[in-house]
């Protein structure tokens, strides 16, 4: 039950990703910098730190997947990627207490270098064209993405907190 | 099974990546039919994408309407002018076009086939969130008689090419996603046609850029650039964009032209489909001295 509505979750942020978001952050888009939405990517960080890092490897690897079918030119560059970062973020968090701070510097490190393999994973493959890796502009997707984690941390932990016992620390 | 894994958990992740690397290996090149899993899953995703983006579309619309009122006044005015002077031009384009065909039939020339197309209206339901591919889906697909690489417009202009075709969506490839080989041959319409290829894009200015364009050629900024219809699936005379600056290239031997694309990428909500009528062979046909005059100079 408790599956089937983070599923749920997952799915309508996957939509809202490439429709709704896309509208409203339409006029930003032709900038130099960019509001990319990882909404989903900040939901797996979520998973991995409550719920277990291996269950968050599959969840977004997963999720990749589906961004790589309907989206992209490669399968397996997102769902690398996406299955990579919240796996690193759980391993990176046995060492801490989980507070509201120390997540969100974990989201926007873990956005920021998000974008970094996915350029890597695309460059690759000739998929870039010649242009270099701009780092500033991906700072504003780090903070956007935040800034999201900021409005659902309260609600997403509680519900996270009552699937499972707490918080599992390397012990899967 | 699950025990080996834990032992050899090297072994596993190496043989994970190494099969990762070969599917992306695998998947990088152009696939206009993807594979049935695929379909089902992007036609399925599309009917979803479909019902949320249209309501969307049409809420962030009303706001942009409120934001357009303020400016109407002015606008009205303006557009009042230039009504004016348009009444003038289609008098004008009727006179011409009815000279021209005279003169055609004087000459005994045909109608050019390289501009001849039909279309097919299409809605967009997603587009994609990332950087690299500037990829919109519609929810038009192979059933509605889509094909790969057929040409997708706005009424403002030329915006991509249909990528990969699903039953009941498609992938259209951005003009912006040009850097990958989707070169498209334009015509800069000036005194006399100037011959191209548009095969650049610069994301910093939104800008595409149109390379080796010979020295001696006149060319200027506010120039119309449209497509030249030779080759490929693309028909002749769909507008692109407006020349906003010319550079000399790197080795200074020919010149570059920044084109500004007409038509609005950021804001794309009805598309439309173009099935060229004539596609040109792929084989160079051997001229034929009867037909000398045809209408495919222009």
């Amino acid at each position: 039950m408790k599956w089937g509505i983070l599923a749920t979750i997952l799915a309508g942020v996957f939509i809202l990703e490439g429709t709704v978001i896309q509208i409203f952050i339409a006029e930003v888009i032709g900038s130099a910098f960019h509001f990319l939405p990882r909404f989903g990517l900040v939901i797996i960080i979520f998973i991995s730190l409550y719920l277990g890092r291996r269950k968050a490897f599959f969840i977004g690897l997963v999720y990749g997947l589906f961004i790589d079918l309907l989206y992209g030119d490669v399968i397996g560059a997102y769902a690398f990627s996406m299955a990579v970062i919240p796996y690193l973020c759980a391993l990176a968090y046995q060492y801490f207490q989980l507070n509201v701070l120390l997540v969100l510097i974990t989201v926007f490190i873990g956005v920021y270098v998000h974008e970094i393999i996915g350029y890597v994973m695309l460059d690759l493959f000739g998929l870039t064209g010649s242009e270099p890796f701009g780092w500033t502009e991906y700072i504003p997707t780090a903070i956007l993405n935040t800034l999201f984690t900021a409005i659902i941390y309260r609600p997403l932990s509680i519900f996270l907190e009552t699937m499972g016992e707490g918080r599992i620390d390397g012990a899967v | 099974m699950s025990n080996f894994f834990v032992k050899r958990r090297l072994l596993a992740l190496l043989l994970s990546l190494i099969l990762l690397v070969i599917i992306m290996g695998i998947t990088v090149k152009d696939r206009p039919f993807p594979t049935w899993p695929e379909r089902f899953i992007r036609d399925s995703f599309s009917l979803v994408q479909g019902v949320v983006y249209k309501p969307a579309y049409a809420v962030a619309g009303f706001f942009e309407n409120i934001k357009h009122m303020y400016s109407a006044f002015e606008e009205n005015k303006d557009l009042k002018q230039k009504m004016e002077q348009y009444t003038q031009m289609s008098a004008d384009l009727q006179e011409l076009k009815i000279e021209n065909e005279q003169l055609r039939d004087m000459l005994d020339a045909k109608e050019s086939k390289l501009s001849d197309y039909k279309v097919r209206a299409a809605e967009v339901i997603a587009r994609s969130p990332e950087r690299w591919n500037h990829t919109v889906i519609i929810d038009r697909g192979e059933k509605d008689g889509i094909r790969p690489n057929m040409a997708v417009i706005t009424p403002k202009g030329y915006i991509g090419r249909i990528q990969s075709v699903s039953n009941y969506s498609s992938q259209v490839e951005l003009v912006t996603d040009i850097e990958r080989g989707n070169h498209i041959g334009a015509i800069i319409q000036g005194k006399e046609h100037i011959f191209g290829v548009v095969e650049g894009y610069d994301p910093k200015n939104n800008l595409l850029i149109m390379r080796k364009i010979p020295m001696q050629s006149e060319i200027s900024p506010g120039q119309l650039v449209i497509t030249s219809g030779l080759g490929g699936t693309v028909p002749k005379g769909l507008v692109m964009g407006e020349i906003v600056a010319v550079r000399m290239d790197d080795q200074f031997l020919t010149k570059d032209a920044y084109i500004k694309p007409n038509a609005d990428l950021q804001k794309i909500e009805k598309v439309f489909v173009v099935e060229r009528s004539f596609v040109p062979p792929t084989e160079i046909p051997v001229p034929n001295p009867t037909e000398k005059g045809g209408g495919t100079r222009s």
